[in-house]
């Protein structure tokens, strides 16, 4: 926009004037609030434009990693990405953040060679892509620009029992055809340099093994779930509530709604967190009414 | 808990598509789609916006076009007053972080 008398000596005047006021702390603008006679409440009617590339990794504890700074490539999580995904991350919400029905089932198999425990293994996610357990209810229209994630599926057992005597080969067996310790199982990340007690949570086991030895002791991605949204997305989430003031949230973008808002709960609007004013809009006009 | 963003290497602009401008005297009226709220802008405010919605900046690079596209020295407008200003842009939406490391 090309601003008026722009090189005018009276209007450079003002606004050195007004540069002097804003080093003062003097506040460079105002904000008019809509009308509350508008059928719809501009606090609830808000937009959340989700950055381009944003991921969330929940913990099974409920804690929550955002990072759009990590190109998740829909492979298999092992450790190493998990480790990766931590350290890209540019928000972090503790262990209870996350509701429990975003987070990894961990519902690992006890024996990873039985016929049931080695086909939910940690080698054949494929069917996992896309599906979320999550009802979409009424707004599956509004996910279909999500892409989406999967679970790594381990086991703490597993890990627990054969924790340094995995056959540590690593025979790169990425076919799903095992997650038998003998195997080597899913070894594709036992060269990742993580640390042992990078993990977090208390139930992400002690991985001391070292590279070529993880094979199927890669399990504490079985703790770890990503959704990711693979464009830029823009969504209300005064949608997400009904004519009685609840929240009904679903979804992937449910999800990051709810995240949003714990953010906003811990931090308000330090470090601005995509969409935590929006958010803070509406839960403060919904604590009004 | 570690939670900060670096912001100081994103990249940050403001997208006219998101706001509508009318120009009042020295006052800008800006109309935010988004948030469905309007700011009252004055000379400064409005000037570091359109800055903004050249292209995208750091913040460090915004501190150092902010002088020169106002016609002021850079003591006259040091990097604290910008990003001040910019705070105050992006608390009410009308910056968005467009990339960077």
């Amino acid at each position: 926009m090309n601003e008026p008398n722009e090189k005018d000596s009276v209007f450079l005047e003002k606004r050195r004037q007004l540069l002097k006021l804003g080093a003062a702390g003097v506040p460079m603008l105002l904000t008019m609030k809509a009308s509350a006679a508008q059928p719809l409440h501009s606090a609830l009617d808000c937009a959340i434009t989700i950055p381009s590339g944003m991921c969330i990794m929940v913990g099974s504890d409920g804690a929550a990693w955002i990072s759009t700074r990590y190109n998740y490539d829909g492979s298999k999580l092992t450790n190493g990405k998990v480790k990766q995904f931590k350290s890209a991350s540019e928000y972090v919400l503790p262990a209870g953040s996350v509701p429990a029905r975003y987070r990894p089932d961990g519902n690992c198999p006890t024996d990873p060679c039985s016929s049931s425990g080695g086909s939910s293994g940690d080698d054949d996610e494929g069917g996992h892509w896309g599906h979320h357990s999550q009802q979409e209810s009424g707004f599956a229209a509004l996910f279909d620009r999500l892409t989406l994630t999967r679970t790594a599926q381990a086991d703490d057992t597993l890990y627990a029992s054969d924790w340094g005597h995995s056959g540590g080969e690593g025979d790169d067996s990425d076919d799903g055809s095992s997650g038998c310790p003998t195997s080597g199982g899913d070894d594709d990340d036992n060269h990742d340099s993580y640390s042992s007690n990078h993990w977090g949570s208390s139930d992400d086991n002690h991985d001391d093994d070292e590279g070529g030895s993880s094979g199927s002791n890669d399990t504490s991605s079985c703790d770890y779930k990503i959704y990711c949204f693979d464009s830029s997305t823009q969504f209300q989430p005064g949608t997400f509530i009904d004519a009685n003031g609840n929240w009904n949230l679903s979804g992937d973008l449910g999800l990051y709604t709810i995240v949003a808002a714990k953010y906003g709960e811990y931090y308000g609007t330090y470090n601005n967190f995509p969409g935590v004013s929006c958010m803070l809009s509406i839960m403060t006009y919904l604590n009004n009414q | 808990m570690a939670a900060g963003p670096n912001r100081k290497t994103w990249r940050w602009r403001a997208n006219p598509r998101h706001y509508r401008c009318h120009v009042l005297g020295d006052v800008t009226f800006v109309y935010n789609h988004l948030s469905g709220d309007t700011h009252m802008l004055n000379l400064v405010s409005i000037a570091l916006l359109n800055l903004m919605a050249e292209r995208t900046f750091t913040l460090d690079e915004l501190a150092a076009a902010f002088p020169a596209h106002m016609d002021v020295s850079a003591d006259e407008c040091p990097p604290g007053v910008v990003w001040r200003l910019f705070d105050e842009l992006d608390e009410v939406g009308l910056v968005e972080r467009s990339g960077g490391a």
